[in-house]
């Protein structure tokens, strides 16, 4: 279920992984993610918790230490190529829209 | 003035959006939620606009020693951005925040749905289909009883009653486990939308309110038709057997909670609470079956005994006895009277025995006036009256008899091969007799009886 699940991410998932390229704790990710995008994605903390835990469960991000009620993690490689796979994913789906419309890529 | 109210909430785990918007209700009402227990305990407070919002955490559970290193961290999340946790139900965590403008728990509702059908399937799924079962194997008794045993099934309220109750319960059920699954499949449309979860809709609260009230008054139409009968037993029973399992929750929970403050591990806190558990609700049931049998057995009139038997000190009145029939008076006499049955087949039970001085022997008469509701319950009496077992030496039988001195519709005589018995079914429209005596009837005799227990 958690590889059919993770086979395209979903904005927050995209994001959260993006976040954890370096070690992060939950309440930075969510202040990261809502000042990369600038408010555009917003990512409330049960939202969070529930992806971080599927993202443990399903081994593409470890925990690396726990601070108090703080718990810091950091992407692995599995969930490296999640990532990576969705970037092409959306870099295929930018280049069709080019294709079809004749845009140019922006420089 | 009350400060702390306590109150049964008909929510559901799914129902987050209906406990999110109830507790904001209560606060503008000034009632905080405090905590959740068997019952949901409110706080007055100053009437104020109080944003509730719920998560799950999976890892959950009541037995725990304490929050779980991912539920301290789901709790951080929630902390850090502004809510305060407020009570937890199973594996439901209520925040609230009086900021205007809260961030949302939850801002995913695919993850959401997904979370919530998790905390279904671990608790509210499993729970209600047992429910479900004990529902159905309810009904499927009561439903064999009918078939097989009609009159039986229909010679106590008790099998009315519980075939009702469980009727009830089954609904309950289902409409919760509809409205589950109804909901979930509508949010996942939804979801696949592009948007969140649908509203839940309040109508599986009327259902619930609705089974509760129809419950209460099944409850009070029982107790006031048993009080009628005089079965006094069940007017007590029924309250104190309702009592003590809401004080077996209330003892299981305590026990719950002294084993967490004692840091108990999660498996000897389950352990503990359900040894508890199962020994209370054994307890329970022995005391009321005993309780049942002691109020029962406590002695009836005041008796006194002679070389023949024990007699009455002032027998009771009953419509007919023997002596009025005989004419002779009895110097000792034994009377009971009783009523059974069902609303739907009402029973009168007479029994005197006296005895003659005249002829040193016991005389006695006992009688059973049937009333049927319906005429299939009629048919269905006298057919059971007539399937007389037969014994390794006798063939029993009734056999029709003349009606007319007896003044009633028609008459039967049990027989077996070769002795008429003094045992007769007497039959009216609407009523069925049973009259037995230990004499041979005269003309006059049947002629009072059947005046006595004519409709």
């Amino acid at each position: 279920m958690a590889r059919e699940k993770f086979q395209t991410l979903t904005e927050p998932m995209f994001y959260i992984l993006l976040c954890l390229r370096q070690e992060c704790c939950g309440a930075d990710i969510a202040a990261q993610i809502s000042l990369r995008t600038q408010g555009r994605v917003s990512l409330g903390p049960g939202t969070l918790y529930h992806l971080l835990e599927s993202f443990l469960l399903a081994g593409m991000i470890q925990e690396t230490r726990t601070e108090g009620r703080k718990r810091s993690y950091i992407i692995t490689p599995k969930g490296q190529t999640a990532l990576d796979a969705e970037y092409r994913r959306l870099l295929t789906l930018a280049q069709d829209y080019r294709a079809f419309t004749g845009e140019e890529e922006p420089s | 003035m009350i400060n702390v109210k306590y109150r049964l909430e008909p929510y559901q785990i799914y129902d987050y959006q209906g406990v999110e918007r109830h507790l904001a209700d209560m606060a503008a009402k000034g009632w905080r939620l405090e905590s959740i227990g068997l019952l949901w305990k409110y706080r007055r407070a100053a009437p104020a606009q109080v944003r509730y919002a719920v998560t799950y955490g999976q890892d959950i559970s009541q037995f725990d020693p304490a929050p779980s290193e991912a539920q301290e961290s789901l709790e951080e999340l929630c902390t850090s951005a502004g809510w305060e946790k407020t009570a937890e139900w199973g594996q439901m965590l209520i925040f609230s925040t009086e900021n205007p403008d809260p961030v949302p728990l939850e801002t995913d509702g695919a993850v959401l749905l997904d979370v919530i059908h998790r905390s279904v399937k671990g608790s509210f799924l499993p729970a209600h289909l047992l429910l479900l079962v004990v529902s159905l194997f309810g009904i499927a008794s009561s439903v064999n009883t009918l078939i097989r045993t009609p009159l039986r099934f229909f010679n106590s309220n008790v099998h009315l009653f519980s075939m009702s109750m469980y009727t009830i319960l089954l609904v309950l059920i289902l409409s919760y486990l509809g409205t589950y699954f109804l909901w979930r499949r509508r949010s996942l449309k939804s979801v696949a939308q592009g948007g969140g979860c649908v509203p839940l809709g309040s109508s599986y609260h009327r259902v619930g309110r609705g089974a509760v009230v129809l419950l209460t008054l099944l409850v009070l139409l029982f107790v006031l038709i048993e009080l009628r009968n005089s079965e006094l037993i069940y007017v007590i029973v029924l309250p104190l057997y309702i009592a003590a399992f809401f004080a077996l929750g209330l003892i299981v929970r305590g026990t719950n909670k002294l084993m967490k403050k004692r840091g108990a591990s999660k498996g000897t806190n389950m352990a503990v609470t359900l040894i508890v558990d199962c020994i209370l609700a054994f307890t329970i049931v022995l005391a009321m079956i005993f309780g049942v049998l002691h109020y029962t057995r406590t002695p009836g009139p005041e008796t006194y005994v002679t070389p023949d038997g024990v007699w009455d000190l002032n027998p009771i009145g009953l419509p007919l006895t023997a002596s009025d029939l005989t004419g002779e008076a009895y110097p000792h006499a034994r009377h009971t009277a009783s009523r059974g049955g069902s609303i739907f087949l009402p029973c009168r039970q007479y029994w005197d025995m006296s005895f003659s001085e005249k002829d040193q022997e016991i005389v006695d008469i006992a009688v059973e006036i049937w009333d049927p509701k319906f005429d299939w319950l009629y048919d269905a009496l006298l057919e059971d009256l007539f399937d007389v077992p037969n014994e390794q030496l006798f063939s029993f039988s009734y056999q029709k008899e003349d009606p007319a001195p007896w003044g009633a519709e028609q008459v039967w005589r049990k027989c077996t091969e070769r002795v008429e018995m003094d045992v007769w079914v007497l039959a009216w429209p609407g009523r069925v007799v049973c009259f037995s005596s230990t004499w041979e009837l005269d003309g006059a005799q049947k002629a009072l009886i059947g005046e006595t227990f004519a409709p």
